[in-house]
């Protein structure tokens, strides 16, 4: 019996370790980031970095203080959300628009598919000169760009999502009496809509690279100006501000995409936890 | 359209008259005329492939028959009707709605409490707000039976809805389907390979044979069903018509 291993006692730590591994558990995907700015302000102040080249994150949030009390950022912030925004809207529209069409009609698909998927294939970027010649550096260039990157996601994941019902379950609704609005709104869109919310992320990474882009090159107000107008004034600070700003709202938006999936796929075991 | 709430209407009368139906140049159903009684519980037996779902689709008017008619009490059916009522072999639950929801599925008015108590009737009624991708394969069944019968069905037909369960689960699952339809007073038509769950549940079992019914047997053994020597040699005796076709094949 002596060579039984004693049971080990239950450990006794009520509530407090529970919260530390929370805590813990919480903190862990911050840790890098955080010795990485600790890392890059000693590094400046140490003066190995060339403050012209990458200024240091006090510096930076030195900058931030500075264009939010003048207003400067708070402006350029809310022109370029604006343009993502409609440019959103309106390819988001075009996009459902079109799968909804193209995946109900087949007349619809063999017209217009062949045509999507080739138009699908051409970065919206390329299309930048022809925009600036069209529109000037006004806000429709901008818009414009947006709403072509932003269709295309959408429309081929509303296509997809809207073919891939089971059609088990769409002879089913109709047994049960479901007339073809029901059908639409009890099973085909519900049915639809985790490939549909899979096109709104993705479009939401593309509105965001599309105004980036288009407002750096072309653009007289939004963040992407102040960023090339901080250039052409050595103002590292603010690019790298800028570039924060940009992480920022991207990830709001995913976080906003998130929110939307858990909303609506809580039906969904991966969503469920 | 969404069908009004009706209370339960007892069993429908069927009548087809020379049924057939071809796919291609593959010939399923050859002139088939039979009667279901109203309140009459009909098991369809036969090797797979001798048209024993055809049969039901075309009852169901899923499909509609390339000759003959089926009518139902004594009317001419040749569209989808609210007194007609399918259960497949697959749940068909849809996955983003609630249990409660998918009961509910194509009532109108107070569907709630209709959806409740046809989930009552199933023994799940306090699952009602639960997800269906948390319930075993058996309750999603009982829910898609429930399903059906919140529509107070005059006919049921059921194609081999019990044929994924597992063997205790099947057991618990026919009691149910004959508790409902004992309670009910719909006609049944069930469509199966299991002989023994024919017998268990059918007054009548018919064999299907290249599209013909090649044996009618009336079954009356007393309800509910035990396995004893009596229900023994029905079921070898309907196993051996089944086993003979074989013959010829093997």
């Amino acid at each position: 019996m002596t060579g039984n291993p004693q049971p080990k006692p239950p450990r006794v730590n009520p509530g407090g370790g529970l919260i530390l591994k929370k805590f813990r558990k919480r903190l862990t995907p911050w840790l890098l980031p955080i010795v990485l700015i600790v890392y890059w302000q000693i590094a400046a102040n140490m003066g190995w970095i060339n403050p012209r080249i990458l200024p240091s994150p006090l510096n930076v949030f030195r900058a931030f203080v500075r264009l939010l009390m003048n207003g400067e950022l708070l402006e350029n912030v809310k022109v370029s959300c604006a343009r993502a925004g409609l440019g959103f809207l309106i390819g988001g529209s075009i996009g459902l628009t079109l799968g909804l069409v193209t995946a109900t009609w087949r007349f619809m698909e063999t017209l217009l598919d062949t045509t999507l998927q080739m138009v699908r294939t051409i970065p919206n970027l390329a299309l930048l000169p022809l925009v600036i010649i069209w529109f000037g550096i006004g806000e429709k260039a901008k818009v414009f760009l947006i709403v072509c990157g932003v269709t295309f996601p959408i429309y081929l994941n509303t296509f997809h999502g809207i073919r891939s019902v089971d059609l088990n379950l769409i002879s089913m609704a109709r047994v049960y009496g479901l007339d073809r609005l029901a059908l639409w709104r009890h099973v085909i869109l519900p049915g639809a809509l985790p490939s549909i919310l899979v096109g709104v992320r993705f479009s939401l990474g593309v509105m965001w690279m599309t105004l980036i882009v288009a407002e750096t090159i072309a653009a007289s107000s939004g963040l992407g100006y102040m960023a090339s107008n901080a250039r052409e004034m050595m103002q590292t600070d603010v690019i790298v501000l800028t570039i924060l700003i940009y992480a920022f709202l991207g990830k709001l938006a995913d976080v906003v995409a998130r929110a939307l999936e858990r909303r609506f796929l809580s039906w969904r075991a991966v969503n469920a936890a | 359209m969404e069908y009004d709430i009706k209370g339960p209407g007892g069993g429908a009368g069927v009548r087809t008259e020379g049924l057939s139906k071809a796919y291609g140049q593959t010939s399923v159903l050859n002139g088939l005329s039979f009667e279901l009684k109203a309140g009459e519980f009909t098991a369809v037996v036969g090797r797979s492939g001798c048209g024993k779902t055809t049969l039901l689709r075309l009852l169901g008017c899923l499909e509609a028959p390339d000759e003959g008619s089926v009518s139902v009490d004594g009317e001419p059916r040749s569209d989808l009707n609210p007194d007609t009522r399918i259960m497949f072999q697959e749940d068909r639950l849809l996955p983003w709605k609630t249990v409660l929801e998918n009961v509910g599925l194509g009532l109108a008015g107070d569907w709630r409490r209709v959806a409740m108590t046809a989930l009552g009737d199933v023994g799940l009624g306090l699952r009602q707000g639960d997800w269906p991708r948390t319930l075993s394969g058996g309750q999603r069944q009982r829910v898609a039976l429930a399903r059906a019968l919140a529509h107070s069905p005059k006919l049921l037909l059921l194609d081999e809805p019990m044929g994924a369960l597992d063997a205790l689960t099947r057991i618990g699952m026919q009691a149910l389907v004959e508790r409902v339809w004992a309670s009910r007073g719909f006609t049944a038509l069930l469509v199966t390979h299991d002989v023994a769950e024919a017998i268990t549940l059918a007054d009548r079992v018919i064999l299907l044979e290249n599209g013909r019914i090649s044996q009618d047997l009336k079954i009356s053994l007393p309800r509910p069903r035990q396995r004893d020597m009596d229900f023994a040699k029905l079921e070898s005796e309907v196993l051996n018509w089944i086993l003979s076709l074989y013959a010829g094949y093997i």
